[in-house]
């Protein structure tokens, strides 16, 4: 018991070294490195200080974009159907085009990332070697499976490119029109397909 | 409120038990502050982990009312219910999101692997305890615990969540160093099992984590693919941290939080928000409010007369501890980014209410031993 008891204690010791090294590095952090990084963080505000840039309002985005459709959030977990037809003719209206234009837009959206994606698969496949599939696939993930990517890239360049000329906000007022544009939707590309087959 | 009946004027109440309580509701609700402070869907996430707060101490006065001996019991049998569990969620297709690891119940979502770890500790109580009580032991009486171990591990690591196995692993070697396995053995197993897992269960990406954890955290040293990629969650944490200053920015004032540009940050970096929105001050404290309710829990494991019950405490205190520390140290550039919530603080119904439970287990312990 005796060396239980010493053990315990020594495990005390170890959890008090590991928070000491933990305070000196957000010390470091915090204190001495404050300017360093508060610099880095307003060098990325500034890029958001453009409504059009703007993440203050959370979308939800789903995991993977293999499937786009778009989505108002208090859908999400009803029937997607309606959700999504209602989404289309919601955003199409907002912007003042058609739904297949918004529809060619998220498709083309599409196309980018993946050729980007392509791009960073060559790249690594080149330097390093190894599974062309699976370095694929795992690129495909990197970019796809993470909400931030993908929601950065619907904010900056579907939804600026709909709505560029036409409903930029003149005034404060005006972000109102942009919270319920950006916080609604969700993207995936299986409605996109569906929504070809119905038309077919 | 039997325990609390029992142990009246008995010391451990105000030295221990008290204090660990006190310290749970006060990075409990922490946590709440930095969920609603990341919350702008409508306060809708806010409002689930509140309801989960709630469950959760109706789950810890639930589990005082437990008389862990017959959990210990029991033991095998919670670890073979939570084994076919595990196999079931894999058998199935994800539930939730790309990934095996939850079940989805209505609108909430449960995650079983949470709920395992503390089968495991259980049935490693037994084990050791047995062990230390042979007197013709070696140190090969351990394999069964290790092999008890990485089976749920394995199942987890499957769903794929590395991180929380390798709280399997963790909470082990804590019991193992605690019965008196020699340190030098249980650091060339963790070796063995590493280099096992990473030759041949570590998926590329989570490799590169691992390698890239070694590079350097200067930005301007790192190529841009790996700024804007595997480094961006890392990069946009220590942002988050170095914005915070001595006293951060306030609640939902801090510039990576409010624009969206640290991801997962309700969850595992919630801390890298509280680094930004409370500052160095705030970060400090609750790292010593964590050291003090690991620090309580070992004494009040130390305090205990019987050692399958002080192996209980240490496994469970394990749990804690090695979710906090990785937690913190990932987020800090200390150890390689893997899906690990911070206990009591990070957003999740399952990880608050095992937490929950797991306190209600020592102070169940603490009362009727």
């Amino acid at each position: 018991m005796e060396s239980v008891h010493n053990k315990i204690m020594q495990l005390i010791f170890f959890a008090f070294a590991l928070s000491a090294i933990l305070c000196t590095r957000l010390f470091v952090l915090q204190v001495i490195k404050h300017d360093y990084y508060l610099e880095k963080t307003l060098k990325q505000r500034k890029k958001n200080k453009n409504p059009l840039y703007s993440r203050k309002y959370n979308i939800i985005v789903e995991k993977s974009v293999f499937d786009i459709e778009i989505i108002p959030k208090k859908f999400l977990n009803k029937d997607k159907k309606i959700a999504y037809d209602e989404s289309i003719a919601r955003l199409a209206d907002l912007i003042g085009k058609s739904r297949e234009y918004v529809w060619s837009e998220c498709l083309k959206k599409e196309g980018d990332v993946r050729k980007k994606i392509n791009k960073k698969a060559e790249e690594e496949y080149e330097q390093d070697g190894g599974n062309w599939e699976e370095i694929l696939r795992e690129k495909e993930e990197m970019y796809f499976n993470r909400p931030y990517p993908l929601f950065y890239n619907i904010d900056k360049n579907i939804i600026m490119r709909l709505e560029m000329g036409k409903h930029i906000p003149a005034a404060e007022n005006d972000s109102l029109k942009w919270r319920d544009l950006y916080s609604g939707f969700v993207v995936r590309r299986r409605a996109a397909e569906q929504e070809k087959e119905v038309e077919k | 409120m039997s325990i609390f009946n029992q142990l009246r004027g008995n010391k451990v109440l105000f030295s221990f038990i008290i204090p660990i309580l006190l310290i749970i509701m006060i990075l409990s609700i922490i946590g709440l502050s930095f969920v609603y402070s990341t919350t702008f869907d409508g306060e809708t996430t806010y409002a689930k982990q509140k309801k989960w707060f709630f469950v959760s101490i109706v789950a810890f006065f639930i589990t005082i009312r437990i008389n862990h001996r017959w959990l210990l019991k029991h033991a095998f049998v919670f670890y073979v219910l939570g084994v076919s569990v595990l196999l079931f969620l894999l058998a199935c297709e994800p539930f939730v999101g790309n990934t095996k690891r939850w079940f989805r119940i209505s609108s909430f979502s449960i995650q079983p692997s949470e709920f395992m770890k503390y089968a495991v500790v259980l049935v490693l109580a037994k084990l050791f305890s047995q062990f230390v009580a042979n007197k013709d032991k070696t140190h090969f009486d351990v394999i069964p615990a290790f092999c008890i171990t990485s089976l749920p591990a394995a199942l987890v690591f499957l769903q794929p969540d590395l991180g929380t196995s390798l709280i399997f692993f963790g909470t082990l070697f804590a019991m193992a160093f605690v019965v008196g396995i020699p340190i030098r053995h249980i650091i060339l197993l963790s070796l063995l099992a590493f280099s096992l897992i990473y030759s041949y269960g570590l998926k590329p990406y989570q490799k590169r984590r691992l390698t890239n954890f070694f590079q350097p955290l200067i930005q301007a040293e790192l190529p841009k693919y790996q700024q804007e990629g595997e480094m961006y969650q890392l990069i946009q944490s220590l942002n988050a941290y170095g914005s915070g200053s001595w006293f951060g920015s306030g609640l939902k004032k801090g510039y990576q939080n409010t624009n969206n540009f640290l991801p997962a940050k309700k969850t595992d970096f919630i801390f890298a928000i509280v680094g930004e929105e409370w500052g160095f001050v705030g970060t400090v404290a609750t790292i010593l409010l964590f050291f003090a309710l690991f620090a309580l829990l070992l004494f009040t494991a130390a305090s205990l007369p019987d050692l399958q019950s002080q192996l209980v405490v240490v496994g469970i205190t394990a749990i804690f501890a090695m979710q906090t520390f990785v937690n913190m140290f990932m987020t800090v550039g200390f150890a390689p980014i893997t899906g690990i919530p911070l206990p009591f603080v990070s957003y999740g119904g399952s990880s608050l209410l095992t937490s929950f439970i797991g306190v209600g287990l020592v102070v169940s312990i603490q009362g009727s031993e």
